[in-house]
């Protein structure tokens, strides 16, 4: 029983450990898909001057979950006559905070870009859409130093906390 | 009510409310809705026109307005802002004006708009057929009259006459460079033309016509407002291929018509067989005078607007 214990206590504190060295993996692949998103929304935007709605949609098929939750919101949202498109994107990035592995600096970023988002003519909406995408990078670039640094060391801690926990209850 | 619908959408809840309020009985009278920046909306009927003071067209109704007319994606107006109008569900054509970048040659910001509402009048043509007709062979007519005088609500009904008629169906064939007649959205007709019309939307008149002629094989090519040197050019030569012509021009009466300096050699060569003139009396009622060549009157019609 003993010995099970152990393995169990073990488990647990592992378990967290890699959870949170997981939320930095996450971040950083969900930052590369935002970004990945904005780069097709530049393109049906200016190539094609395809409506936000359809973008969207264009987009959502294209991403897991969950920007494709995200986006799919923001089409479903748009089915109906909307008075204020900066309202609902800003409610849906709200969201996605909750939902995602995303932090609040690049949810800071979408929100700003929610509220120059279908108001501009073509160049400067490119010129905005173009500014998210360097913002989202540089933080992408902070997210992979700090998955490299902290990532690694959750797994372990999280291993060696098992241990200390284990020899200090036997 | 129904098909202003699409109109009052695009209106703030406030506006939109008063506007249904302002239109309810007279709906079929209202031709235009001007919007001008910080000046109130103006709404034209027929015969009157009425400024709300109370509801001056700011800057928060004008965004809310290009936000709804682009379903939020203002980029889009790049296109219809080089070609100065933009045509909406329902037929509507939304006319733009203001800040021009003029080496682009296209609007920059648009501060001043015209919406002007697709009316239909089925069946305002018929008494017209049988005086453009010779037997069963339709005649190169010229229809033509002032502005805003219903030209083209004449001859978007003519074009569906033909088109559907039981006794000679035609192949009908439309230029429509200003999207007027048919008032196409993504190339699909808002208005009744006729299931045996064919449209080339937004198409340069002079190009338009032997296109049609070469590609689509019709019997009745129909063109809205001809005027210019090119258009005039393009007549004489799609006549001669053995397509039978029939076109609006502005004008106040027979004589007017004749004089018009560009016009003048279509009528030295006779190509026209026939010459409607188009009024509209106080009563909105439509007028139509039909020439057989000149001062040789056929007939005078008179046909309420319904």
């Amino acid at each position: 029983m003993k010995w099970f214990g152990a393995c169990m206590i073990l488990l647990c504190t592992s378990w967290f450990g890699h959870h949170y060295s997981m939320l930095y993996t996450k971040r950083e692949r969900q930052l590369k898909q935002l970004i990945f998103s904005f780069h097709i929304m530049d393109a049906e935007i200016v190539h094609n001057q395809r409506p936000l709605q359809e973008t969207f949609s264009i987009i959502s098929e294209k991403l897991a979950d969950p920007l494709q939750q995200y986006y799919q919101s923001l089409v479903d949202e748009m089915e109906t006559i909307i008075t204020n498109l900066s309202v609902i994107w800003e409610k849906e990035t709200d969201n996605l905070l909750q939902i995602s592995a995303l932090q609040k600096d690049e949810i800071i970023v979408l929100k700003q870009f929610g509220h120059t988002l279908g108001d501009y003519a073509l160049i400067k909406q490119h010129e905005q859409i173009t500014l998210t995408i360097t913002y989202l990078e540089q933080i992408l670039e902070q997210a992979m130093e700090e998955r490299k640094k902290y990532s690694k060391l959750y797994t372990k801690l999280g291993i060696f906390f098992g241990i200390f926990l284990v020899i200090l209850l036997m | 009510m129904l098909h202003m619908e699409k109109i009052f959408q695009l209106f703030s809840p406030n506006v939109k409310k008063m506007l249904e309020e302002k239109v309810y009985n007279q709906s079929n009278q209202l031709e235009e809705i001007r919007l001008r920046i910080q000046k109130p909306i103006e709404l034209n009927f027929f015969q009157n026109y009425l400024l709300l003071e109370d509801y001056p067209f700011t800057e928060q109704e004008r965004m809310y307005f290009l936000r709804q007319l682009t379903n939020h994606s203002i980029y889009r107006m790049e296109e219809p802002f080089k070609q100065g109008f933009l045509t909406i569900s329902g037929g509507h054509r939304i006319g733009f004006s203001g800040e021009v970048l003029t080496d682009e040659k296209r609007i920059k910001e648009a501060t001043f708009f015209n919406i002007r509402i697709a009316q239909e009048i089925k069946g305002i043509s018929k008494p017209l057929l049988k005086n453009i007709r010779e037997g069963n062979t339709l005649q190169h007519t010229i229809i033509f009259g002032a502005p805003q005088t219903g030209k083209t609500t004449l001859l978007r009904d003519l074009a569906k006459q033909i088109s559907d008629s039981e006794i000679i169906p035609q192949k009908v064939a439309i230029v429509d460079e200003r999207s007027e007649l048919a008032a196409c959205k993504n190339g699909i007709p808002q208005l009744d033309i006729g299931v045996r019309t064919d449209i080339m939307d937004n198409c340069l008149k002079q190009f338009g016509m032997f296109m049609m002629i070469r590609s689509m094989s019709p019997q009745i090519l129909i063109i809205d407002e001809i005027g210019s040197k090119e258009d005039v050019q393009a007549i004489s030569e799609a006549i001669r291929t053995g397509v039978t012509i029939i076109c609006t021009a502005h004008s106040n009466d027979i004589e007017e018509l004749m004089e018009r300096p560009q016009l003048k050699s279509l009528f030295e060569q006779q190509l026209f067989q026939r010459f409607v003139h188009v009024t509209r009396e106080a009563n909105g009622a439509f007028t139509f005078t039909t020439f057989h060549k000149e001062n040789e009157k056929l007939d005078f019609y008179k046909v309420h607007k319904r």
